[in-house]
């Protein structure tokens, strides 16, 4: 179940997940886009995970990561919109 | 030895069970944990087989047996009977400590329980949470206004956080190396008594705020941090 986001997420142009096993979280590496990425999906109505850059700010190498967690909480559904989300993201 | 009190091995646990044809345990208060009872052939929820996946565990699959688990009835005597050993508001009054419990209105937990605000995360866009933004920043203004203090912070929610803020790790010298100016901290009479003490223990000179007949301060406003006790926070 876990896996299918991070599957659904490593299927858009540009975004690289940098973990090999996971439990409930991974991160991925994403394009920089002006405004940052996970603001751009909260305005799509996704709340697609947290910054690295937001838990150590001094750390140049980690502003391009989001960290995200799936659960049993999420739906198929919340993978896909979140997918298409990142992706127009993206664009 | 003292062999009082509730065994904290799980076999004498399950061993200070007595055996009744129902399981049932009465007045007995020891609890096994939910693993110690029931067996490892049943379970108490019926869920559908998963489809085929590939777990992306690392090699940390469960590779064991499963842990024993109860029918479902009997999980929910279980937690019952957990239930049933927790002392709360309901149950009697807490005259210190556990201040959640001694000050929270039901009220209030309904309100902080707002989807608006149950439900929002911590590390989420600011831009999405400008409601709870407003509640801060108004609740701000009037601590600011009622303590005399320029600026409060509401980042630190239970003591350790407060700590957090501006001691840890802060050593008296360590304080005085970075020239710190602000060396007092005010505590208030009515505040636990952890507070002063892990201000004293960390260098900075602890003055008490006396509390006045009508439950009022009796001086504020200087430069230095104030630690009220918040409902939350001992």
């Amino acid at each position: 179940m876990r896996s299918k986001l991070a599957e659904k997420l490593a299927a858009v142009p540009g975004v690289e997940v940098l973990n090999e096993a996971f439990f409930n979280e991974f991160t991925i590496r994403v394009p920089r886009r002006r405004g940052g990425v996970v603001e751009k999906l909260a305005a799509r109505g996704v709340l697609g995970g947290v910054p690295a850059s937001r838990l150590d700010p001094d750390r140049p190498e980690l502003r391009d990561l989001i960290i995200v967690a799936s659960t049993e909480v999420n739906t198929d559904e919340d993978r896909v919109a979140y997918a298409a989300a990142l992706k127009e993201a993206l664009a | 030895m003292n062999r009082q009190g509730r065994p904290t091995e799980p076999v004498q646990a399950i061993g200070a069970a007595p055996s009744t044809f129902t399981g049932n345990r009465a007045l007995r208060i020891e609890e096994a944990l939910i693993f110690e009872i029931g067996r490892t052939e049943v379970t108490g929820v019926d869920l559908d087989e998963p489809a085929d996946f590939e777990p992306r565990l690392g090699g940390l699959e469960r590779k064991t047996d499963r842990p024993a688990r109860p029918l479902r009835a009997g999980a929910v005597r279980h937690y019952v009977r957990l239930s049933r050993m927790n002392y709360g508001i309901d149950t009697g009054v807490f005259p210190l400590g556990s201040c959640t419990m001694k000050h929270n209105p039901r009220l209030n937990e309904k309100m902080a329980r707002l989807p608006g605000f149950g439900d929002i995360h911590p590390l989420q866009p600011q831009s999405t949470v400008p409601g709870a933004l407003a509640l801060i920043a108004e609740l701000s203004r009037w601590l600011c206004e009622l303590t005399g203090m320029p600026a409060v912070a509401l980042s630190a929610q239970g003591r350790r956080a407060w700590r957090a803020v501006r001691h840890d790790g802060d050593q008296g010298g360590a304080r005085r190396a970075r020239r710190e100016a602000r060396s007092i901290v005010l505590v208030p009479e009515s505040a636990h008594g952890t507070n002063p003490a892990t201000a004293a223990l960390l260098g900075y000179r602890v003055e008490t705020i006396p509390a006045r007949r009508r439950h009022g301060r009796s001086r504020g406003g200087e430069e230095a941090p104030f630690g009220p006790t918040s409902p939350p926070s001992c």
